[in-house]
């Protein structure tokens, strides 16, 4: 297992888009902190400026996590891969171990980053900051989501096995189909679907209202969406032929 | 290590790809896995290494599946697509990522890529490969771990003169070291000179398995080509001592069911001058266009005019 890990993080590593990702992810996050924090004036929570700017960093991570499956069976790498690793299980392990830790760590940085910029910029304007629970709280959530997404991600590309229809499929899914069935229904059903519930594990986030509380709880619903996704797409990558 | 596939069955759809193979590959030979293009012979590698799962049948090697070598890698080494990698990603790299899920060093990794003479350009990355540079790396690859088994399909795909040599040549080598080698192709002259044993399929059927030689005795014979002023009247003393004249070209005929020595002593008996008499032995391309002669999936319609 630890071989099958290994394996997986030098694949991250050797090419460069996983990298770009990460650093975008990380990068924009930092950016819209300090963006929203400039424009800041007073009102709301100073926590909000940190919070807020996380869905960026899911989106990309979910981007992240459909790459690290479906290229393989785009490129055809898949076969390379089952052949020095032939117990398939082992593979999906392996991916969603280390595409986990990396989300994690992406959170971790984003919100580090984030929290930083958010500081200095309210404290030149003379504003309020905001509280270290607070952040604590927030940055708990960043590491959570962060590994949360990559892993969801992973499940659908094991499922699609194609890089960009199942990156479009999260697109969609996040940015279009949620939001539009949620205006039809309760808001009790819509903070519970998949993305939602991920985009409202960021408390003091501007998706508290439509998210579950407290956070922890759209994080819980965004875990088992994510290892229900892991464990569909592992039992196909079980049973189909590579 | 010997490989033992039995009873290997794998439909798609309303194709039945592989139809109850049954063969044995024994170490220490070049088993050639020869059949025509959609014959099934890339299907049934994978169903041989679990990649594609059959409906029924298991291949065991030394009586293990694939899937229970823990480092599968040291055990069999595999040759499929030579094109399967991330086109980003750097031979040597490639090879990395490989190499330490069977826990092989990155110096095993060096060595390899000397081995198939792709040092100098081990730090390129591979989509940037050609075909036949493609292959070397997925023959370095499956050279990784030392195996004592060896499977490629199709091994000399895009490879130049040189390589195909080299490739023969290698091949040779190992099973002279007493390693298993199975290799599959339906470019004859690739295996033709190198294969102690043959495995032929057709429409995903077992069409011949044994040694070379008995494949080649039960599918083809060796004929006489005979020059002479006088070839109408020796092709007739031929035909009437039982043989058969396959085609005849003026002076030059083509002459069967008799052997060259007879050929000579009639014609010196009977005093026929010969310019020529030249044995073929049977080869390789005749046994298999013998035995897939009604299992071409795919063949061509003609001579363009």
């Amino acid at each position: 297992m630890t071989a099958a890990m290994r394996g997986e993080w030098l694949k991250l590593r050797t090419v460069r888009s996983p990298k770009v990702l990460v650093a975008i992810a990380v990068l924009l996050t930092w950016l819209i902190a300090g963006l929203s924090t400039r424009d800041y004036d007073g009102s709301g929570r100073p926590v909000e400026l940190v919070a807020g700017a996380g869905t960026l960093t899911l989106v990309l991570l979910l981007v992240l996590g459909v790459q690290m499956f479906a290229q393989e069976y785009r490129f055809g790498t898949i076969r390379t891969t089952f052949t020095a690793v032939p117990v398939r299980r082992r593979v999906v392990s392996a991916k969603v171990m280390v595409g986990a830790a990396v989300g994690g760590v992406t959170g971790a940085l984003a919100v580090g980053g984030a929290a930083l910029v958010t500081t200095i910029v309210l404290s030149s304007r003379g504003y309020d900051l905001p509280s270290n629970d607070r952040l604590a709280e927030v940055a708990i959530a960043y590491v959570i989501v962060g590994a949360l997404a990559v892993v969801f991600g992973i499940g659908v590309g094991a499922l699609t096995r194609n890089p960009a229809f199942g990156i479009t499929l999260v697109l969609v899914l996040g940015l279009v189909v949620e939001p539009l069935v949620s205006v039809f229904t309760s808001a009790d059903v819509a903070r519970g679907f998949p993305l939602m519930s991920g985009f409202g594990a960021f408390p003091y986030s501007f998706a508290e209202g439509t998210a579950f509380t407290p956070w922890y709880v759209s994080a819980l619903v965004f875990a088992a969406w994510s290892s229900l996704l892991v464990v569909g797409g592992g039992l196909m990558v079980e049973r189909r032929d590579a | 290590m010997e490989i033992q596939a039995e009873g290997l069955c794998k439909r798609f759809g309303r194709t039945l790809a592989v139809d109850g193979l049954t063969f044995a590959v024994r170490s220490g030979a070049v088993t050639g896995f020869i059949g025509p293009n959609g014959s099934g012979k890339s299907t049934t590698v994978r169903l041989m290494l679990g990649l594609d799962r059959p409906d029924t049948g298991r291949t065991t090697f030394d009586g293990m599946p694939y899937a229970a070598f823990r480092a599968p890698l040291r055990s069999v080494g595999v040759l499929l697509d030579a094109k399967a990698v991330h086109p980003r990603r750097s031979a040597r790299d490639h090879l990395r990522t490989v190499a330490v899920t069977n826990g092989l060093s990155a110096r095993r990794v060096d060595e390899v890529l000397g081995l198939v003479g792709l040092a100098d350009v081990a730090g390129r990355r591979a989509g940037a490969f050609s075909l036949g540079m493609g292959q070397r790396l997925g023959l370095a690859s499956a050279l990784l771990g030392d195996p004592p088994v060896l499977i490629l399909d199709e091994p000399a795909n895009g490879l130049d003169p040189e390589g195909i040599v080299w490739i023969r040549q290698f091949m040779r080598y190992l099973a002279d070291e007493g390693r298993t080698v199975f290799v599959s192709s339906h470019v004859l002259s690739e295996l033709g000179q190198i294969v102690d044993d043959v495995v032929v399929i057709g429409k995903g059927r077992l069409l011949a398995s044994g040694t070379r030689e008995e494949v080649l005795g039960g599918a083809a014979e060796s004929t006489v080509t005979v020059v002479s002023p006088d070839a109408t009247r020796l092709a007739q003393l031929v035909a009437e001592r039982g043989g058969r004249v396959d085609r005849s070209d003026g002076s030059q005929i083509e002459l069967g069911g008799i052997e060259a020595p007879a050929v000579g002593e009639l014609a010196a008996a009977e005093g026929i001058v010969l310019h020529e008499l030249t044995p073929h032995e049977p080869s390789l391309e005749q046994a298999y266009l013998r035995l897939t002669g009604d299992e071409q999936e795919y063949r061509a319609g003609g001579t363009p005019s």
